[in-house]
């Protein structure tokens, strides 16, 4: 069957935004969900691993990481669907009948989700004292083969929402007189696997980059002995998580995405974009290096302390690195989709109101946020000057 | 049809909405009354400097984030798993015209989270005046996402007329918008109390004066919770389009149900005024359980008839309960269902090639079908079945076919297929041809069990 005849008619509702507005909310709202994403996803196997077989510091590490996951995942989710939302907005023909045909696997998602965020908190609970420390870190070994395998659903669902081709022999092994089952995967896609475990490669880089900003930012009760040895093992985890986006990454690009790669040619401004992503992570790597180094040979009291202008620098720029990468995936997804829709050409019934309402709303939004955000970290502020 | 339909054997998938809703909504409805109840309670804690009261109040927020955070809004994520595999069409037809008001309410709910945390994890190192702020914040933003959620459900049940290029606006304020609105915010208010009976009662002894306290405070938020509920479930009925007042009166099933939700709310705000209001010692753990089980059966009620008085709709005038829209009925009666749903015409051409007219591929042959044996015409009735009736009935399960056919004949059941509209009103019109509805009613006649033996008649019957 012809991928093409698969693909359902076009909405007679126009979109009520430019699409331009629709594509910067849907990238921006993933490279938002990515961060805390990130924490759960490679940070919960990590804290599982460092608070089993961790001591001292590197135990301290885990737990921080523990500490923050109860926000990091309730953050992150709603996060999510934000780029869902704006998917199902823009790429509804192609997103509906790919999430239908694993419709179980996907539907499964935010029941699994539930019994990770519950394990979660119980993780939580173990590490401050208040449950046995075994069932902590059963409950954390739960979560994280959950985040893991909801990664991997994630990663059918969205390659095969790009892959039309792939449907109806999906469809064909599974349905019951016509109407999906929905108890297959992607799983002959040779995009899958490499796009999966890229993305957890990804995810440990900005879990380094969590640890050297939550032990400078956050960690206002622990000692500067804490704090140094926070960077220093960020360090170490950043040069895993770059080795390991280096290997996967160049898999998934040149081991299977060649037919994109070589489409780059013709676009400068993505052939920069995709460059940009692709050397990204370096910036915060040199960042976290060069604070390492100065904390190794600093003589100064000063220059001991890790420093919360490098911190917040190394934030920012694995923010970027975050924000490139899901810049990149877009344009890759509008390529893949081209010989089928052009998504950008549909009508606009722009709702200008609606529009303004949505800014003010944000607006307020990111004011009451930054107010909050402002009021713990002048807490922790006072904290760190009462513990030093 | 025009996605491929989720097949969910016994139960049907759109049913997994309601459940996934109902569910969502016990807690959804507590984070919105929870959080005007807390905010409120800890201003007058600090006010009155009472320090008991602000550590129970602390006790009860941490109940308070795990149930909302864990499970009300992971379950409010469920939702759009749920309606976008089960009602991929009416999804798709609602995000194009709610897209930016989902985007608002998304707001509301990250800041929701973000205050909720502040407020609980830095509960007694915040200033106190920071800590009441932020209380309200997170207040402000629950009501927020009630009153942005709210509209864009009611729009399903009444559209007020809605037509295509007519604008957010004119969609978000339609007419069952605010009398929604108030019963929501009502019945999150009588839900809230009920958490705060059950957790005072679980938390605190009985003879310690902190129980009194809360019972009373919370009641007080209970019975303006009431008034709005009553209010706001008057105005739902005035406002509520003529399909759906029929329904109402003519379903029994809804009979029932409505009789039931007045029973309970009537129950629930009697034994609120004479227990926890006037005599707050009277609250027990049983009669908190009683309180908090009364709750939630009138609003899972309420959530069910919600739903089910859409009927024939899933979008008020717009998306049929058959996965199409209204305006393609006409077409789809000339060209064919099958023929003119993606996945349908997919399927058919693949498992019966020999339909496929010869220079034209994009067409079914239906003359040809006419031709078919029997088993053959069972087989594309059953297709017709799953993606025309499957929305709303299993074959066995919920709303069997098999068992609502029982003992019909092959006349009763064509009748039936050709003219659901007739039969009942709140099914959705035939969108098929005629050798379509041959084809289902053979398929239907396969599975219909026979008339129970014994009755006057019965051997009449074949």
């Amino acid at each position: 069957m012809d991928a093409p005849t698969l693909i359902a008619p076009q909405s007679p509702i126009g979109y009520p935004a430019p699409f331009w507005f629709i594509e910067l909310f849907k990238v921006l709202g993933f490279a938002l969900h990515a961060i805390p994403m990130s924490l759960w996803y490679a940070g919960t196997i990590l804290a599982v691993l460092l608070t089993t077989f961790g001591r001292g510091n590197a135990k301290t590490v885990g737990c921080h990481i523990v500490r923050s996951l109860p926000f990091a995942v309730a953050i992150g989710v709603n996060l999510g669907i934000i780029p869902l939302l704006f998917i199902q907005s823009a790429y509804y023909q192609f997103f509906y009948p790919a999430t239908i045909l694993m419709a179980w696997p996907w539907f499964a998602v935010f029941w699994m989700v539930i019994i990770a965020y519950t394990s979660v908190y119980i993780y939580r609970l173990a590490v401050e004292g208040r449950m046995p420390e075994w069932i902590g870190g059963l409950a954390g070994l739960v979560a994280s083969i959950i985040f893991i395998a909801v990664g991997f659903i994630f990663a059918n669902a969205l390659s095969l929402m790009t892959n039309p081709n792939g449907w109806w022999s999906i469809f064909r092994k599974s349905n019951s007189a016509g109407a999906a089952i929905g108890l297959a995967l992607n799983d002959a896609d040779p995009t899958l696997i490499p796009r999966w475990l890229f993305m957890f490669g990804l995810a440990i880089t900005t879990t380094a980059a969590f640890i050297v900003f939550d032990a400078v930012f956050l960690s206002g009760r622990e000692n500067r002995d804490y704090r140094r040895y926070a960077v220093k093992f960020g360090f170490e985890l950043y040069s895993v998580g770059i080795v390991w986006v280096v290997v996967l990454g160049s898999w998934y690009i040149f081991g299977t995405r060649r037919w994109e790669f070589l489409a780059l040619r013709s676009s400068p401004i993505a052939q920069a974009i995709f460059w940009l992503a692709a050397m990204s992570p370096g910036l915060p790597y040199i960042l976290i290096a060069i604070q390492k180094f100065i904390l190794a040979t600093g003589k100064t009291a000063i220059e001991k302390e890790p420093s919360r202008v490098f911190a917040a620098l190394i934030a920012a720029a694995q923010f970027g690195v975050v924000v490139l990468n899901a810049v990149s995936r877009q344009w890759l997804q509008n390529r893949e989709l081209a010989p089928y829709t052009r998504v950008a050409d549909c009508p606009v019934d722009l709702q200008t109101s609606a529009i303004t309402a949505f800014l003010v709303v944000f607006a307020v939004g990111a004011a009451a946020a930054v107010w909050m955000v402002y009021k713990i970290i002048q807490v922790n502020r006072r904290e760190f000057d009462r513990s030093n | 049809m025009h996605y491929p339909f989720w097949y969910v054997p016994g139960l049907t998938s759109p049913m997994w909405i309601a459940i996934v809703a109902v569910l969502h909504v016990y807690t959804a409805l507590y984070a919105v009354g929870g959080s005007v109840i807390l905010a409120s309670q800890t201003s007058l804690a600090y006010r009155v400097k009472d320090g008991a009261y602000l550590e129970y109040l602390r006790n009860h927020t941490w109940f308070f984030m795990i149930l909302t955070v864990i499970y009300g809004s992971l379950m409010g994520v469920g939702i759009w798993w749920t309606i976008g595999l089960a009602s991929p069409l009416a999804t798709e037809e609602l995000i194009r015209i709610f897209v930016l008001g989902w985007a608002m309410e998304y707001v509301t709910f990250l800041i929701e989270i973000l205050s909720i945390f502040i407020f609980f994890y830095y509960w007694g190192r915040l200033g106190e005046k920071d800590h009441i702020i932020v209380g309200w914040i997170y207040a402000a933003a629950a009501i927020g996402s009630l009153l942005i959620i709210t509209p864009i459900t009611a729009f399903q049940l009444n559209s007020g007329g809605w037509m295509t290029g007519d604008g957010f606006w004119k969609a978000f304020f339609n007419p069952q918008a605010l009398p929604q609105i108030a019963a929501r915010l009502g019945g999150s208010l009588l839900l809230g109390a009920l958490y705060f009976f059950l957790h005072s009662t679980i938390k605190l002894s009985e003879d310690d004066p902190l129980r009194e306290t809360v019972g009373r405070r919370s009641a007080k938020w209970a019975m303006l919770g009431a008034v709005l509920t009553i209010v706001g479930g008057v105005s739902w009925y005035v406002f509520l389009p003529p399909s759906a007042k029929a329904a109402l009166v003519g379903a029994s099933t809804l009979n029932i149900l409505m009789t039931i939700i007045f029973s309970l709310t009537a129950g629930v705000v009697l034994m609120m005024y004479f227990g926890p209001l006037r005599r707050p010692r009277w609250v027990s753990l049983g009669f908190a359980v009683l309180f908090f089980a009364l709750g939630h059966a009138a609003t899972g009620t309420g959530e069910f008839i919600r739903e089910a008085v859409r009927k024939p709709y899933i979008v008020h005038g717009r998306v049929l309960g058959s996965q199409i829209r209204t305006e393609e009925i006409p077409n789809l009666r000339r060209s064919g269902y099958l023929a003119g749903g993606v996945w349908t015409s997919a399927y058919i051409k693949h498992r019966f090639p020999e339909v496929v007219r010869k220079g034209s591929p994009n067409s079914i042959d239906y003359d040809r079908i006419k031709t078919f044996p029997l088993a053959k015409r069972r087989e594309i009735g059953r297709v017709v079945f799953q993606y025309h009736c499957g929305d709303c009935h299993a074959v066995e399960g919920y709303s069997a076919v098999s068992q609502l056919a029982r003992g019909w004949d092959r006349e009763l059941i064509l009748y039936t297929v050709k003219h659901p509209e007739r039969v009942r009103y709140f099914m959705p019109p035939w969108s098929g041809n005629d050798v379509e509805a041959e084809c289902l009613t053979d398929y239907i006649l396969s599975i219909r069990k026979p008339y129970p033996a014994g009755l006057y008649g019965a051997e009449k019957v074949k």
